[in-house]
């Protein structure tokens, strides 16, 4: 039998939002990585063609952007211990809940580096 | 139900995205909060990185921390591809294809790396 987008993503509970949003995360940092990469890379046309993407890349557009990638990366992470938590055999039964509170600390660290970067949005 | 006809297979591919995984939340949150929410480190800039690769160690370090990374990324991609290609032919391509693709990110990284070393 094909498996097709249908039978893959079969659940509507909150165990399967947490299954999308770890798939959609990854995919996002899947993505920005090599682009990352690519950015720092400049280095390799001399200091000052660096200097100038760094500065470039200080605009509040960007810094907000990367608001975006913090959250981005707390959901995954966290979300990805709770995987790595339910592979070592602990804690399935309490997925929902596991989910909500790592969740709820992602939230948190977002507020407080959000918070910190504020001003450099604010400029 | 997952109905399927994949053949069991790649735990080591499963083992490595866990240990990667563990590896990244430590390193990749150290590297996240050290070149954004440490003060003096705010002005991302030539001599500030330079200062900062005084030290081999720290090339290994972020080679390191850049083929955890590179790894966990394409394999992770290689999940997703495996859910909707069953095909034994086409998920070698796919493999073959993304190990290539991350190998090229990884040594010119590694390359663009060494021009901070002063």
């Amino acid at each position: 039998m094909r498996l097709t987008k249908h039978n893959v993503y079969p659940g509507r509970g909150l165990g399967m939002w947490a299954f999308w949003l770890h798939r959609l995360t990854g995919l996002a940092l899947a993505i920005y990585l090599p682009i990352h990469i690519l950015v720092i890379s400049t280095v390799v046309g001399g200091a000052s063609t660096f200097n100038d993407a760094m500065k470039f890349l200080k605009a509040p557009l960007f810094v907000l952007f990367e608001m975006g990638l913090l959250a981005v990366v707390l959901i995954h992470g966290l979300n990805g211990l709770r995987i790595v938590l339910f592979d070592l055999g602990y804690g399935v039964k309490h997925q929902k809940v596991i989910f909500v509170v790592l969740m709820f600390i992602a939230l948190v660290l977002f507020v407080i580096g959000f918070a910190i970067a504020l001003p450099h949005i604010l400029v | 139900m997952i109905p399927t006809t994949v053949q069991p297979q790649g735990v080591w591919a499963w083992i490595w995205q866990r240990i990667t995984a563990v590896l990244l939340v430590v390193f990749l949150g150290t590297h996240m909060v050290v070149l954004h929410y440490v003060p003096e480190n705010l002005n991302i800039n030539f001599l500030g990185v330079t200062a900062r690769f005084k030290s081999v160690l720290y090339l290994i370090v972020d080679s390191g921390l850049l083929a955890t990374g590179l790894y966990h990324a394409f394999n992770g991609v290689r999940n997703i591809l495996f859910d909707f290609v069953v095909e034994e032919g086409k998920r070698r391509a796919i493999t073959l294809t993304l190990f290539l693709i991350g190998l090229a990110f990884l040594l010119w990284g590694v390359y663009a790396l060494t021009f901070f070393i002063q």
